[in-house]
């Protein structure tokens, strides 16, 4: 066991963390933010994805330790209080939400996605989300909603 | 389950060299964690002690220096994907770079990461390979140099002694008519296995003569590897369309010999003709671009 420091959602923490676990264990299991899901466990799916420094990566092919000292943001940690981020919004109005279980992971490849690039192409979404596998919506939602959610971003920082 | 009871994470090159020791030289190294942290969770990778590496920032760096492109090994997939260099000329290595796994694992994993695991289907050694990088290796006694091909054992296994990690890369920056070339072959648009890559390197004169040229190969071998006997076809001759069917016929030949008996070997000689063309004939037009420039 150690402990390290890691800032979550805005908040540094300390926590004690097995030397076996995944960040992915101690977001769920240690800090009790169960939005990030376990699919896969090899990288293949991205419903873990979460950003690490400002960086989108599968928190099930990182170990613990290895985030001492970073900034992890998970699903709760974007939007604002009780306002959801437009991302999440544009998701429910679009319908890309069905099963629910890729979401989060979608929201933050989004979210990780018009951090860089504002206004997406259609092409530049699906490679921007191509880490994250859907099995209800067939993705056109999904990218729609994707699109929908960088006009409305667009729209809020002209006024 | 698993039995890592030490982990270290070390901020610099010094720090790290005192962590190995630290382990008796029996640390595994992990960097973007994207194969070892799979790999342990599999039983396939037993380690007692982790040492992380991916916020070292001596390790993370492209640049270049007196000709020659410098890359370290802590350089993530994204990192190269988004720098200026790997525009024009070198754009094959840049386009090895987005063919591997997805965003998320190309955000974690890295070029040091991907050499060091010699894994026969790593998407951006084949254009290492083409364009004849160096590995150099760090230890207590100092730095230690040697070509990228010297450096891969077999699949899963490279040259690296027991003090020593990989520091960086480096290969000579491309000048006059030079072209790099790359294709992949692969199930899936993100996070496919590459079935095959290629990389073609040339050098052309004014005459069309091919002044040299490196093929490298991915996951047509036990690791990636230099196509000598279709390079051979190749050097010194006058490009034309004539020579470029009779290099596709002898890459089909080396190729149904190394793979005999194994699956898919009908598949892999044929598609190796065509994967390769394209990837010659991107070398060909970058290298006649630069031509042009030169004029």
């Amino acid at each position: 066991m150690k402990t390290i420091n890691i800032t979550i959602n805005g908040t540094q923490r300390k926590i004690d963390i097995d030397e076996n676990d995944r960040l992915l264990d101690v977001i769920r299991e240690g800090f009790h933010l169960t939005g990030t899901k376990e699919g896969c466990g090899e990288g293949e799916c991205g419903v873990c994805s979460v950003l690490l420094d400002g960086k989108l990566v599968n928190a099930c092919m990182i170990m613990a330790f290895q985030a001492e000292d970073a900034e992890v943001i998970t699903i709760e940690g974007i939007g604002e209080n009780e306002k959801l981020d437009p991302i999440q919004q544009a998701f429910i109005d679009t319908g890309a939400v069905q099963c629910g279980f890729c979401t989060p992971g979608m929201v933050l490849s989004a979210k990780a996605l018009l951090m860089k690039n504002p206004a997406p192409t259609k092409q530049e979404i699906r490679r921007g989300i191509s880490g994250n596998l859907c099995r209800c919506t067939g993705y056109e939602k999904i990218v729609e909603a994707v699109t929908l959610a960088s006009k409305r971003i667009a729209k809020t920082e002209q006024k | 389950m698993y039995e890592i009871e030490k982990t270290y994470k070390p901020r610099s090159i010094h720090s790290l060299l005192d962590a190995m020791e630290e382990t008796g030289y029996d640390g595994k190294i992990i960097a973007g964690g994207t194969d070892v942290v799979v790999k342990i969770r599999e039983g396939a990778l037993k380690a007692k002690a982790l040492i992380d590496i991916s916020t070292i920032k001596e390790m993370q760096f492209i640049r270049v220096v007196e000709g020659k492109v410098q890359i370290g090994a802590g350089t993530t997939f994204s990192e190269i994907e988004d720098h200026d260099l790997f525009e024009g000329r070198l754009k094959g290595l840049k386009e090895g770079a987005m063919e591997v796994g997805s965003p998320q694992i190309r955000n974690a994993g890295t070029i040091g990461g991907n050499i060091c695991n010699a894994s026969p289907a790593a998407d951006t050694v084949p254009p290492l390979l083409a364009l004849n990088a160096k590995v150099v290796l760090q230890s207590r006694q100092g730095l230690r140099s040697m070509t990228l091909e010297d450096f891969f054992l077999g699949k899963g296994k490279v040259d690296l002694g027991p003090g020593e990690f990989l520091y960086y890369i480096e290969f000579e920056q491309m000048t006059g008519e030079q072209g790099l070339g790359f294709e992949k072959l692969g199930p899936r648009k993100a996070l496919a296995i590459s079935k095959i890559c290629t990389a073609v390197f040339i050098d052309l004169d004014k005459d069309l003569i091919l002044r040299d040229i490196r093929i490298a190969n991915g996951s047509l071998g036990p690791n990636s590897l230099r196509e000598r006997e279709v390079e051979a076809v190749l050097k010194g001759k006058k490009l034309t369309e004539e020579l470029k069917e009779k290099a596709q016929i002898k890459f089909k030949e080396v190729i149904s010999l190394r793979l005999k008996g194994r699956s898919g070997v009908d598949f892999k000689e044929e598609a190796i003709r065509g994967i390769f063309k394209q990837a010659l004939e991107k070398s060909i037009a970058e290298a006649g671009s630069q031509t042009k420039a030169v004029q």
